[in-house]
């Protein structure tokens, strides 16, 4: 949607030339972060309080959907705010251009790894961290979800002999 | 024109160093900045995911832990609830609502009391429930 006037941009009228579409994607973006954040609070500070691991709680594909798009949309919307920002306050043109260009090219590295490692997660487990004690045999070592299984295996084991 | 603008010594309005900000403006300026910090915050997130995923998590988990970052944690929720709070206010304003000084005030009150209560809410539910 254009809601731009006809002679606003033949003139490349305000400070960033152009605009109004970014004025609406935001606004929007806002809106679907609402219910996102409410969803992130609740269920992220208890992943980071230890009480909720984040990857026990991103093999849930409700909760694996809302992460990437809490970190999709809120790095847009984010990403749209700081470019305000500097847009603002940034009156050298070579500056304002330069770091324009760093903030979307790192914005788009990180929500593109995160998004990579969200599914990864999901479907995965992550890389979990070996097990030190882990008797790992020749067929289990391949995959990290039969590291652990041994892992639970060998603390089975031990509470049997003692 | 420009001659007697040069000579007139006019006040400047609002000279930002001695003129006390409205609250309608200080809630302004503290919406960006929080939404900075927020951005920011937004990043170490992401990397943090990242971090978990590919199997070095354990040494930020604990590092999360220590009081000076659980402190910067509870202020970046306080900052979430702000800027979420009022940018529905923006969002109201933007459908040309609510826009007379009393209801500004009034919202912009409500805006800081309820970030305020949320934050706590979800600090506490999280030591005292879980």
């Amino acid at each position: 949607m254009d809601l731009r006037s006809p002679l606003g941009k033949v003139k490349g009228l305000g400070a960033a030339k152009n605009g109004a579409r970014e004025w609406l994607s935001m606004r929007i973006a806002a809106l679907a972060l609402v219910p996102l954040t409410i969803w992130f609070v609740t269920i992220v500070i208890r992943a980071s309080t230890g009480a909720e691991t984040l990857i026990s709680f991103l093999k849930s594909p409700f909760d694996a959907t809302a992460m990437i798009l809490f970190l999709g949309v809120a790095l847009y919307h984010g990403c749209l705010g700081i470019k305000e920002i500097i847009e603002d306050y940034v009156h050298c043109h070579c500056a304002k251009t330069f770091l324009l260009i760093v903030l979307k090219f790192f914005t788009a590295i990180t929500a593109t790894l995160a998004v990579l490692a969200v599914i990864f997660v999901h479907i995965n487990g992550g890389i979990a961290k070996k097990p030190a004690n882990a008797v790992v045999t020749q067929e289990a070592s391949d995959t990290t979800n039969e590291v652990w299984k041994n892992e639970f295996f060998n603390l089975f084991k031990e509470n049997i002999s003692e | 024109m420009s001659e007697k603008k040069h000579n007139s010594h006019r006040p400047l309005s609002p000279h930002l160093s001695i003129y006390r900000l409205p609250l309608s403006a200080l809630l302004s300026i503290t919406h960006r900045i929080t939404g900075f910090a927020l951005f920011i915050g937004a990043l170490l997130l992401a990397w943090w995911v990242v971090l978990n995923a590919y199997g070095c998590g354990d040494c930020i988990n604990s590092f999360l832990r220590t009081i000076p970052v659980r402190t910067f944690l509870v202020l970046w929720t306080l900052a979430l609830y702000y800027h979420m709070l009022n940018g529905i206010r923006h969002l109201y304003w933007d459908m040309a609502k609510g826009l007379s000084i009393k209801s500004v005030n009034l919202s912009g009150i409500l805006v800081v009391i309820f970030s305020v209560v949320l934050t706590l809410a979800s600090w506490l539910s999280v030591f005292y429930i879980f």
